[in-house]
């Protein structure tokens, strides 16, 4: 009974902490793999092997299986009002994608499996920290944290839909890639419209440090709060307007892997 | 008790899989659909209409499903699907069907005409031909009257609950191989010769809907009658379902893709 207890609590984990869905997730190493230089693809594959999507579920895979369940608190960006990082304490993404970082570039210091856990951090929680349902910001209380939404002034064929109720983490992590069919829809299928949409804002996007992108993350996180403060509820509309937003938040992630591993992992 | 917490656990964590399953249902098709014909597309096409939607074609596969509540795209409510008169026969030049805003929007971009159209409007159709050519070939978007086709206002069983057919056929293309990804259902469509594909492209919208009704009636109700239980179906039922589907994706796909290249090859 035990076991059966903490199997489907692990399962409930791995499902919070997730970022985007499986296929968001691994389109946006797709591109960063894209924009490896030749020395990063080498020793990227040295360091995680051939498939350089596989580390879209790095942290959560290893607290399913019981290992490095400290992770647990790692996928969350805490900021202060300036929109600054003020991370508490080391359960924050700034802080361990800084520690993880530290490990990349003397990664000829360390064994490999110390590096390899470290670089697939860094990818994991660059992705989590560009998904605004992970940003919390000081002085926005819903920000950061799970709460129901209310999806609703939808019709079709002039009938009003049944409103229902949506997480917000669930908004952003799984209600777009159901517009467009889920699993069907494979990671190379996203990685292509993230290079369509955004592939001209590349170097826009690659610009700055680790430090300002949490601002600039931060920034459409206010953003996006303002419009749910305003509104009272998230509509229908306003989940269609926001999905631009999104894409462009992979785009950022994408690219911003690429840059901190190329001018790292030397 | 502990059976019962047991119970509450495993119906918890089954229902967060279910939920993101059932949202997903009508998704498929278009995706597959439009990815199909953007891989036959030549390379100049298809960069012309990657221009324009700033985005994969698949991408903007479902996005009159998501607009239809949205001003001002509520206008396109009626354009998924176009009417069958008492005689079998497709009703032509009705503009509250999807049939007749095919063929305006074929007309009007027609010989280079979309050259005098903003980036804006050139992109809005193709989205809506995106969509409108992979719904008019669905079984169950062809519009029969209640009054003179009673017999196709009934109900299939699913577990020995009522199903529309209209549900089942939407999905029909994920029916027992639900972890299809897109490029899956390509690899599975049959290719045609050059000659045979322009065979295919050849007629109007309404040529088309016109062979999609003879289809529902010759084979897809036959296949389904009333009261079919669909959790019971034989593998050859399914195989039968399969083949109606997959030869309408096929006729889709190489339409889009012609209507496309009608649009833009120079």
């Amino acid at each position: 009974m035990k076991k059966i207890i903490l199997a489907v609590l692990l399962i409930a984990a791995t499902l919070s902490a997730k970022a985007w869905s499986t296929n968001h997730d691994k389109a946006v190493l797709l591109v960063a793999s894209q924009n490896y230089t030749p020395a990063t693809r080498a020793l990227v594959t040295e360091y995680v092997g051939e498939d350089h999507t596989r580390p879209s579920n790095h942290l959560a895979w290893h607290r399913r299986n019981g290992r490095h369940l400290e992770t647990e608190g790692w996928h969350t960006l805490h900021l202060d009002a300036n929109l600054q990082p003020a991370a508490k304490d080391a359960n924050d993404a700034y802080v361990q994608i800084e520690k993880a970082l530290e490990i990349v570039r003397n990664h000829e210091q360390h064994d490999k499996a110390t590096v390899s856990f470290a670089i697939q951090t860094v990818m994991n929680l660059v992705i989590d920290m560009h998904n605004l349902s992970n940003v919390k910001i000081e002085g926005i209380p819903l920000s950061g944290t799970d709460f129901q939404l209310d999806i609703s002034q939808c019709t079709v064929a002039g009938r009003p839909i049944k409103t229902f109720k949506y997480s917000w983490k669930k908004l952003w992590t799984h209600r777009y890639p159901t517009f467009h069919g889920n699993a069907v829809y494979s990671p190379q299928m996203w990685s292509e419209d993230i290079v369509c949409m955004y592939g001209d804002k590349k170097e826009e996007f690659s610009k700055g440090t680790l430090k300002e992108w949490c601002t600039d993350i931060g920034t459409y996180t206010k953003g996006v709060h303002a419009v749910l403060e305003k509104e009272g509820r998230f509509i229908h509309k306003t989940v269609q307007e926001h999905e631009p937003l999104n894409m462009a938040c992979l785009a950022r992630a994408a690219y911003r892997i690429a840059v901190l591993l190329n001018e790292n992992l030397k | 008790m502990k059976q019962t917490i047991l119970k509450t656990l495993l119906v918890a964590v089954a229902a967060m899989f279910v939920t993101e399953r059932a949202v997903a249902w009508e998704n498929v098709g278009h995706a597959v659909i439009a990815y199909n014909a953007e891989r036959l597309l030549d390379p100049e096409v298809k960069a012309k209409c990657r221009h324009y939607l700033k985005a994969t074609i698949p991408f903007y596969a479902t996005w009159m499903d998501q607009a239809r509540s949205i001003e001002p795209y509520t206008v396109c409510d009626k354009w998924h699907s176009t009417n069958i008169d008492a005689n079998n026969k497709v009703v032509v030049g009705k503009s509250t069907t999807g049939a007749y805003h095919i063929e305006r929007i074929r007309k009007e971009m027609a010989n280079g005409a979309y050259k005098n159209m903003s980036d804006s409007l050139v992109k809005i159709n193709l989205q809506y031909l995106i969509h409108m050519v992979g719904d008019h070939h669905c079984p169950v978007h062809v519009r029969w009257s209640k009054k003179s086709h009673p017999q196709y206002h009934y109900s299939l069983l699913n577990k020995g609950k009522k199903r529309s057919p209209h549900g089942f056929w939407d999905g029909a293309i994920k029916f027992r191989r639900s972890n299809w990804t897109a490029e899956k259902h390509f690899e599975n469509m049959q290719l045609l010769s050059p000659k045979k594909a322009k065979k295919i492209q050849k007629g109007t919208a309404y040529d088309w809907t016109q062979e999609t009704a003879d289809v529902w009636r010759k084979y897809c109700y036959p296949a389904m009658p009333e009261g079919t239980e669909i959790s019971k179906m034989s593998e050859e039922d399914v195989a039968t379902v399969h083949a109606i589907v997959d030869k309408q994706v096929q006729r889709a796909a190489y339409r889009l893709a012609g209507v496309l290249t009608e649009i833009f090859k120079e």
